[in-house]
């Protein structure tokens, strides 16, 4: 009993820290603070609002 | 009569413009953009008896300064189009504001109409304008109209044309500046005369604009005339702060003649208040007191007080409560200590912090929500524009003290590419909440007696440091003239619970769902590379975690804290801030359920000067990873984004190692 829950509790924790990391590596190639804090939701708001992104910049400013 | 009248719709934004626009050409106009901007203009054709009128809406702006590319789009349309009539629509319930561009317009020389708009609600609001005072006082017609009814339509296009067609000449109102500046007017004028380039503006204004130091004509300039030119008068008051200033006192004057509103005369609270808050001496030091104010409040009055009532439940309560059941389930060891010693532990070590942030920015939003914070900014304007950046550089650095990354998106509010890469490479030294529970941790280990003293400090290099970098990066790469801020400063006004419980709510929120989510996946990882090697289950010092932290560990021995723990939590902080100190938890073994607290065992490894210069590196070390991603989105460069972290990391190594050295020469 103690090994079955001991492989459950295990393999739950572990895979939801797998899609923890997974989900925050797509979060900061979004140009997302790690977290899914409430004020980058809000940036990302402001993002589309504002086509004036920096993507375009260069690198010779 | 075949040729048309060309009339410029000039005017500040949302002072009705469009609405005029619309109702004077009807459904003829079409859109059209200006080559080489995205600013839009609109034109608009019709007849007015026997008059043709070509009608150009130009974007709404507040002033003529070349700083914007809708002010550059409606100068360059002025100067280069000359249109016959300049109609300036006014918005009359907000006239000083509004007034400021109508005697820049007015100063550029061509024949000027006003449109005194929102002319109902200056009415329901019991104010009365005397019109005729006015037009007097501007040498120019004033009607008085409603645009969205449109009452005064003919009156409005007869002043047009009649405008358009005086043949006697143009001969605008001249503001006086004062001797001092008059005499610059004089002076200037004498140097700038003979540039038959120059022809095409009006002398005064000309001269005007070089004395404000108007990029735009000063490139038009030789370098041995621009020698000549001193920004400053004999008291070190710079001309084009005069020049505003003196524009003010002439609409003040001005209004005070046309207003007739006895409620005007009152000083509003917020007059009073800005009277002292707002003074030129004073501003910055209340500050500055303001903020070691919200400091003792957070960590003296009532931040510390909550944390050791959460340290328990999570250390003591939880813990046990964790072991115990896990224990009686008779799940395996190592994951009694996972659970344990590294969840609760690590996740538990954050969220006893939780209390001090909730504190702060319940301080912040007061400050926020009274209208005071908007304040600092203009505060700040003067010691900005000093550095090379506008006082609306502050905003992001203000908004840095919650999170980096929306600050640096902020940035693009910011009108110039120079200033705006400035304010994204200086941000990550505003000290961000994540760095906080490093701070209160250290501080009230090492500092029990001057924490919230300490904490201020930190807040205060890092806007020093910032400053500083500023300085250096305006006069080496980004090189650009400070752009004046104007921004509305709104009424003080009494901040709502509500108002304050959602600022607060917001805070907390974010920061428990990244302790269950972020430290809580990083707890997991911390534990697993803190008790396993490649042989397998190992000591903490033979562990993966070990061996990294004790290879990068001597680069830190030179700032004071040379140990493999410590080093690590420096490697693991860069996913996040807070994982600093959920990483010290569980490497300390000073975790939930082990008795002893984190502080404790901090002792044995730091002293009070190792811990400061320890706290000096997390607030200027290279940012965490949201924030060094953010940099490359919106400076789109590599470059930029790697110069940054080994800037940073630069800077940290040698102001901490700065600390640690002298310091330990008056420590001993």
């Amino acid at each position: 009993m103690g090994q079955i829950l001991t492989f459950a509790i295990a393999a739950a924790l572990i895979s939801y820290a797998a899609y923890v990391i997974w989900k925050n590596i797509n979060r900061v190639k979004e140009g997302q603070c790690p977290g899914g804090c409430g004020s980058c939701s809000k940036s990302c708001g402001y993002r589309e609002e504002n086509s004036e992104g920096g993507d375009e910049g260069d690198d010779d400013l | 009569m075949d040729k048309k009248i060309k009339v410029a719709l000039a005017g500040n934004p949302n002072s009705g413009k469009t609405t005029l626009f619309n109702e004077l050409t009807g459904a003829r106009h079409y859109v059209g953009n200006w080559p080489g901007v995205t600013v839009e203009k609109k034109e608009g054709g019709f007849k007015y008896g026997e008059e043709n009128i070509l009608l150009t809406d130009l974007p709404g702006i507040y002033s003529i300064s070349p700083y914007t590319m809708e002010e550059i789009v409606t100068r360059k349309f002025i100067i280069e189009e000359k249109p016959d009539v300049i109609l300036n629509i006014v918005d009359a319930s907000n006239l000083e504001r509004n007034l400021y561009l109508t005697i820049q317009l007015i100063e550029m020389g061509r024949p000027v109409v006003i449109a005194l708009n929102m002319m109902d609600i200056v009415e329901k609001k019991g104010i009365g304008i005397d019109v005729e005072a006015l037009s007097k006082k501007l040498k120019a017609t004033v009607v008085p109209i409603t645009a969205s009814k449109m009452g005064n339509k003919g009156k409005l296009l007869d002043a047009v044309v009649e405008t358009a067609k005086k043949s006697d000449g143009y001969y605008p109102i001249e503001v006086d500046y004062g001797q001092d500046i008059e005499n610059k007017i004089v002076e200037t004028h004498k140097l700038i005369d003979h540039l038959a380039c120059l022809g095409r503006f009006n002398h005064r204004w000309l001269s005007l604009r070089v004395i404000e130091e108007d990029i735009e004509i000063m490139n038009l300039m030789g370098s041995g005339q621009k020698a000549y030119l001193d920004p400053e008068n004999s008291h070190g008051e710079r001309y084009e702060e005069l020049i505003v200033k003196k524009k003010y006192e002439f609409i003040n004057r001005l209004v005070d003649a046309v207003v007739i509103d006895k409620s005007r005369d009152k000083e509003t609270v917020s007059d009073k208040i800005d009277k002292i808050a707002m003074n030129r001496y004073l501003g910055l030091p209340i500050f500055i007191l303001i903020m070691m104010g919200v400091f003792a409040f957070t960590f003296d009055v009532v931040g510390n007080r909550l944390l050791d009532l959460v340290d328990v439940f999570f250390s003591e309560i939880l813990a046990n409560a964790a072991f115990d059941w896990l224990t009686g389930a008779g799940v395996s060891e190592w994951l009694i200590s996972l659970v344990v010693e590294g969840i609760i532990g690590g996740v538990g070590g954050i969220l006893v912090f939780l209390p001090n942030i909730a504190t702060l920015f319940f301080a912040i939003s007061i400050l926020e929500d009274s209208g005071y914070m908007a304040r600092v900014a203009f505060i700040m304007d003067r010691t900005m524009r000093r550095i090379g950046l506008s006082g609306k550089a502050f905003i992001p650095m203000v908004l840095g003290f919650g999170c980096n990354v929306p600050a640096i998106m902020s940035t693009r509010t910011l009108e110039n590419k120079q200033d705006r890469m400035t304010a994204i490479l200086i941000n990550p030294f505003m000290s961000c909440s994540a760095r906080l529970p490093v701070y209160t941790l250290f501080a009230s280990a090492f500092f029990p007696r001057n924490k919230s003293m300490v904490v201020f400090s930190l807040y205060f290099l890092g806007i020093a440091v910032a400053v500083t970098v500023a300085f250096v990066f305006k006069r080496t790469f980004f090189k650009s003239e400070p752009i004046p801020l104007l921004i509305e400063l709104p009424p003080y006004r009494i901040p709502t619970a509500k108002g304050i419980g959602i600022h607060v709510w917001e805070r907390v929120k974010e920061f428990i769902v990244k302790a269950g989510t972020l430290i809580f996946a990083a707890s997991i990882v911390i534990w697993f590379l803190l008790n396993y090697n490649f042989a397998g289950p190992a000591a903490f010092t033979d562990s993966f975690a070990a061996s990294v932290g004790k290879f990068i560990a001597p680069m830190f021995t030179p700032l004071g804290f040379g140990n493999w723990r410590a080093s690590l939590s420096l490697l693991t902080g860069v996913v996040a801030k807070e994982i600093i100190v959920s990483n010290m938890s569980i490497a300390y073994g000073a975790g939930a359920g082990s008795g002893a607290s984190l502080a404790d065992a901090l002792s044995a490894s730091f002293t009070s000067l190792s811990a400061y210069s320890f706290m000096v590196y997390v607030l200027l070390y290279i940012p965490c990873i949201g924030v060094i991603s953010v940099i490359k989105k919106e400076t789109g460069s590599w470059k930029w984004t790697g110069f940054s972290i080994v800037y940073q990391m630069t800077l940290a190594w040698v102001i901490a190692f700065g600390v640690y050295q002298i310091g330990g020469l008056f420590v001993g």
